[in-house]
């Protein structure tokens, strides 16, 4: 898949093997763990592997933001559905603190939801937020997305559902 | 890169669909998966298929799915795999209980083998076997391959190693 977006300051692009170690560094991360991830290389790898298998598997699968100037890898932001859960979802994720808080993530996550409901056809798109990650759930809500219950994975974890809207201008 | 489309006198060898999917999921289910760190759920299933197929783009090889020629029946699974952390790129199987017994995976492996002997010039290719999978480890000594002491995925794999030199 050779589909890439554009934003005002991002290269939306596939996920590729000059990522690993930028994705490998945000799992190494004390952000990471505290969102409950492993933190062990091997297993970062085949996360990352299984990302790009999932865009081959579902024929869409998420973007890596590259910096449109430098070309450095941002963070991973688009669509996701793996099986085992439940909806079709558009997710986002910063790997360096130093990127956050300048809106680089509601940038990646609206080209995001106009690709999703336009390119891929999508008639509803949630994102699922753990309920201590106020950062993203602020995001979500910024985004124009409604809270939507909860949903329960299949391992009993419990995260809230924000339900986005098709972008103004999506037929 | 995906997998090219191999052919042997029963099968097809190509690159994994997501209906695919649905036997590796029984597979991880069943306690045919003990020997390979299951039983896991759908969502650990999902993940590993996941990056098995991921593979391809990664490193230029992985899983090829193994489709009956006549039938088009999905038989299972033969790649060649090196998640971070495997010492050398690893050769797996599988089957689904239907296609057990019939030398399926022989055949794929054997395939498989030639493959990647002419497409990257490698000289030998090792399975990584937990040692009581007595079923695994019999296929790979049927195949030809001899126990090496090289180091496998975990310090307790058998390690079977194939001669690619001879095959054509």
């Amino acid at each position: 898949m050779t589909l890439c977006l554009t934003t005002a300051r991002l290269n939306l692009v596939p996920p590729a093997a000059a990522h690993v170690l930028a994705y490998q560094a945000f799992i190494a991360s004390d952000r990471a763990a505290q969102r409950g991830w492993s933190a062990l290389p091997h297993e970062a790898w085949r996360n990352f592997a299984a990302i790009l298998g999932h865009t081959v598997l579902r024929g869409f699968g998420p973007f890596v933001g590259q910096d449109r100037e430098t070309g450095r890898p941002i963070g991973i932001f688009g669509p996701w559905w793996p099986e085992g859960q439940a909806e079709r979802e558009i997710k986002w994720t910063i790997f360096d603190s130093a990127d956050e808080g300048k809106g680089l993530a509601a940038e990646a996550a609206r080209a995001c939801l106009t690709h999703a409901f336009t390119t891929l056809g999508w008639s509803t798109a949630v994102s699922y937020i753990a309920d201590d990650n106020a950062r993203s759930a602020a995001l979500a809500l910024r985004l124009g997305a409604l809270q939507d219950g909860t949903w329960t994975t299949p391992r009993g974890t419990t995260l809230r559902v924000f339900r986005h809207l098709p972008p103004k201008g999506t037929p | 890169m995906i997998a090219p489309t191999l052919y042997t006198a029963r099968l097809t060898l190509r690159m994994p669909v997501l209906a695919d999917f649905a036997p590796r999921a029984a597979f991880y289910a069943s306690d045919r998966s003990i020997w390979e760190d299951g039983p896991l759920d759908r969502r650990s299933a999902w993940r590993i298929f996941a990056s098995e197929v991921g593979q391809w783009s990664l490193l230029g090889f992985g899983p090829f799915s193994l489709d009956d020629r006549s039938s088009g029946d999905y038989l299972g699974e033969v790649g060649i795999y090196q998640p971070e952390g495997y010492p050398e790129p690893e050769l797996g199987w599988f089957t689904t209980p239907e296609a057990e017994g019939k030398g399926i995976a022989q055949e794929a492996a054997r395939a498989v083998m030639i493959w990647a002997h002419k497409t990257f010039g490698w000289n030998h290719l090792d399975n990584y076997i937990d040692p009581r999978n007595a079923r695994s480890i019999a296929l790979a000594l049927r195949l030809g391959g001899q126990r090496s002491a090289a180091p496998g995925a975990d310090p307790t794999d058998v390690v079977i190693r194939h001669d690619l030199r001879g095959l054509a």
